[in-house]
């Protein structure tokens, strides 16, 4: 066998076993017919196919945590540090293969950091292979970060023509870089691009064009699905120059690679025997089109997040806007009212007495989530959940992206006694199992609060939404002194935590909303 | 002793492994799709019975050969075989065209038990020459994982499905609780774990119906009578033919 040959593996179908896929009744002919050709399967089942051809040929990455398991996975502890090795019990994915493989998939933007050489690189290149284009031409298209790197070096130059005899700028052409307009863009080392073309850069990532000399170019593609790889040695604001924030918080979601296991040196070796990479060898049928990239994003988007994975969602982001005394009127009790006036969100947090460290969730982090990030986090899980071709989005599903997309957003307090001291330090560098953890925490406390089948101001939501047609004054009044009920309720239990903040907000405005309401009727007559 | 899953029908064979002979269809391909389907024994299995069969009948024509490979795809232990190879072994003997040794050689049976043994299936999925009497094991299903089964936890209990061979299983309890569809006849079976609620929230008409179970259900035949009773021990469920026969 040439050994070219054996990248041209790909995974047959079904990637992934489930109910449908063992028919009731078969006959003679399909133990004669060939199994679907992968240009039939679904787009699920391609994406998988791609993600196992990925990390079974492409780069060796035997890892797997993201973790899926069904019932309670065997667990060994180890070492005498409270190591724990789960073994999985569903199918379980490598995190530095499947987020990009996500990230092309929903259209987004993935940081890959790591030390070198640890195929960084490589994935990026791959990602752009997959979406069609040869890998000659997305090496060559690939932005290398470097002090010197120019705006005019990322976007392109006016022609000397024009800057000749042009009129006005208006006049001018710009021969804008091919690399623009490719489904796939890649930075490398993006923290070594200089300060103001990380600006330039911005201007691309966050509104899709660039602009020169008063003209505009649209960086999308024929597919109008445009992905961002970004790669990093360093996530911790290190580098040539620091990464502006505004760019760091366009990264949808941070990936770190992982290092080489040793085990698998013998793959190493054929790879260096016959010189080969493996994006010169992806599969063709593998690669998708700009219809079926168009398609693919659709899908994504489409998959329903339910209500009560919603409800989880909101309560696990309630947690961290709120801080204690950081201001003085209700609404203004802030992390951001801390940090835009200049305070130190720790010093505060540590000035609150009155909540207890260990269950406030929100007083492990120094600020909250921004709208942007939930969005990601959304997408990302719907892409998840469509990955592992489930009808809608699961709570699992919500759980394994949910690090990597906060990862570097949501920041740890250094000064919560978590990071400070005891047995949970490691995670003031390990970002992951950190958010994780912190996740876990807060379906627990969902759990225990009894919020899944009890929840009062969900119901006063719903209720609203419902439409004031035909609420009588009398009714609306009731409405209110139950809001009022509710208020007095939380107010009783002297704690306050960031759940409480979000809840009373919303009971202010529905307070709001009937008191107006029932002006109206007594004004209309 | 540990158990395994096993079915009785299999327990006397003494497999071949020979080479599959070339004919006017590619049967190299079906024993591959029947090992992805249903694992290696299963594959050996089906290489056995259709090997037998195609070296009965040399000058079977595509059509011959399509009944005997579902007839020996069925054998081997996929279900999802039966109706048609069924309904293929009812042509061939009221034609005549498949030879009967032929026949024969697929089902794993002698001459003069194929004609009995399609008469046994008219009323019962597991029916099969010398395995009718009641309370008889016809099969053991399940397993621990560690043990090359598909359960962490041993099934508690179990319900009849609403198709014949069809059982609905539960393993483990409270939390950890998975259902499992189990189709089965006498040659083999299909598990399927089912898709959990996604909130971990139980179905209060499932959860009651699971709750009213024991750890015996009896299934359905082809007729509706009672086809067979499955009882779970252990990490394992067993298959009996019914106490009082159909």
């Amino acid at each position: 066998m040439a050994l070219g040959n054996r990248w041209n593996k790909v995974s047959e179908s079904p990637t992934r076993a489930n109910a449908a896929t063992l028919a009731e009744e078969l006959t003679a002919e399909d133990l004669f017919t060939e199994a679907p050709a992968v240009v039939d399967t679904a787009l699920d089942e391609k994406l998988r196919q791609a993600y196992f051809w990925l990390v079974n040929r492409a780069v060796i990455s035997p890892f797997y945590d993201v973790e899926f398991s069904t019932g309670s996975p065997v667990t060994f502890e180890l070492g005498d540090a409270g190591a724990e090795l789960h073994l999985p019990t569903d199918q379980s994915y490598s995190s530095n293969v499947l987020l990009p493989l996500l990230t092309f998939a929903v259209g987004g933007k993935c940081l890959l950091v790591g030390g070198p050489g640890r195929g960084k690189t490589t994935l990026a290149i791959l990602m752009g292979v997959l979406a069609g284009s040869s890998a000659r031409e997305v090496r060559r298209n690939v932005q290398q970060g470097q002090p010197q790197v120019t705006v005019s070096d990322l976007v392109g130059m006016p022609l000397p023509r024009d800057l000749v005899t042009a009129g006005s700028l208006a006049e001018i052409e710009i021969a804008w870089r091919g690399w623009l307009s490719q489904p796939v863009k890649i930075i490398d080392e993006y923290n070594r691009i200089p300060t103001k073309t990380q600006s330039a850069l911005l201007t691309m990532v966050a509104e899709g064009y660039v602009e020169s000399h008063d003209q505009m170019h649209s960086t999308a593609p024929e597919s109008g699905v445009e992905s961002w790889f970004f790669t990093a040695n360093d996530d911790a604001g290190g580098g040539t120059f620091p990464v502006i924030q505004a760019l760091r918080d366009r990264m949808d979601v941070t990936v770190a690679a992982q290092g080489f296991n040793n085990r698998f040196f013998d793959e190493l070796v054929a790879r260096v025997e016959a010189g080969e990479r493996p994006e010169d060898h992806l599969p063709p049928e593998l690669i998708f089109d700009a219809e079926e990239q168009r398609l693919l994003e659709a899908a994504i988007r489409a998959v329903p997040l339910p209500g009560a994975v919603r409800r989880q969602l909101e309560f696990f982001a309630s947690h961290f806007e709120f801080v204690q005394q950081g201001g003085r009127r209700f609404e203004y009790r802030t992390k951001d009212t801390v940090r835009t006036g200049g305070g130190e969100v720790a010093e505060v947090i540590e000035a609150n007495s009155g909540a207890d460290l260990q269950v406030d969730l929100g007083s492990q982090t120094s600020n909250s989530l921004s709208v942007r990030s939930l969005q990601t986090l959304i997408r990302y899980a719907k892409a998840m959940a469509y990955f592992r071709g489930r009808p809608v989005v699961g709570l699992d599903d919500l759980a394994a992206v949910l690090p990597f997309a906060l990862r570097g957003k949501l920041l740890p307090n250094e000064l919560h006694p978590r990071f400070d001291v005891g047995a949970d330090r490691e995670l003031a560098t390990d970002s992951i199992s950190w958010l994780a953890d912190l996740f876990t925490e807060s379906r627990r406390q969902f759990t225990a609060l009894g919020l899944g089948g009890n929840d009062p101001i969900s119901d006063a939501l719903d209720l609203f939404n419902q439409g004031l047609d035909a609420v009588s004054s009398a009714e609306a009044a009731q409405r209110l002194t139950g809001i009022e009920s509710l208020i007095s309720g939380i107010a009783k239990q002297g704690k306050l935590y960031g759940r409480h903040f979000d809840d009373l907000l919303a009971l202010k405005y529905l307070h709001q909303r009937y008191t107006n309401y029932v002006s109206w009727l007594g004004f209309s007559g | 002793m540990t158990q395994r899953p096993r079915h009785l029908v299999n327990d006397s064979l003494e497999l071949t492994d020979e080479a599959l002979p070339e004919t006017t269809v590619d049967l190299e391909l079906s024993a591959t799709r029947i090992q992805e389907r249903h694992g290696e024994a299963a594959g050996a299995r089906y290489r056995h019975f259709i090997g037998r069969a195609v070296a009965a009948a040399p000058d079977a024509d595509r059509d011959d050969l399509l009944t005997l490979a579902a007839l020996a795809a069925w054998r081997s232990g996929a279900p999802a075989f039966r109706t048609d190879a069924l309904r293929r072994l009812d042509l061939a003997l009221a034609a005549g065209r498949t030879g009967l040794p032929a026949l024969a050689a697929a089902l794993g049976l002698g001459e003069g038990g194929v004609a009995p043994f399609a008469a046994l299936q008219l009323n019962s999925r597991f029916g099969w020459p010398g395995l009718h009497a009641p309370g008889e094991l016809l099969a053991v299903i399940g397993g621990f994982r560690g043990l090359y089964g598909p359960w962490l936890a041993p099934p508690v209990a179990a319900l009849p499905g609403d198709r014949p061979g069809s059982f609905l299983i539960r393993t483990g309890s409270a939390a950890t609780a998975e259902d499992w569809l189990l189709t089965v006849d006498v040659f083999g079976h299909t598990l399927v774990r089912l898709a959990t609620d996604e909130q971990g929230n139980v179905d209060a008409a499932a959860d009651a119906r699971w709750s009213a179970a024991g750890d015996t259900a009896q299934g359905l035949a082809e007729t509706g009578a009672a086809g067979a009773v499955l009882t779970v021990r252990a990490y394992t469920a067993q298959l009996w033919t019914p106490e009082k026969s159909p």
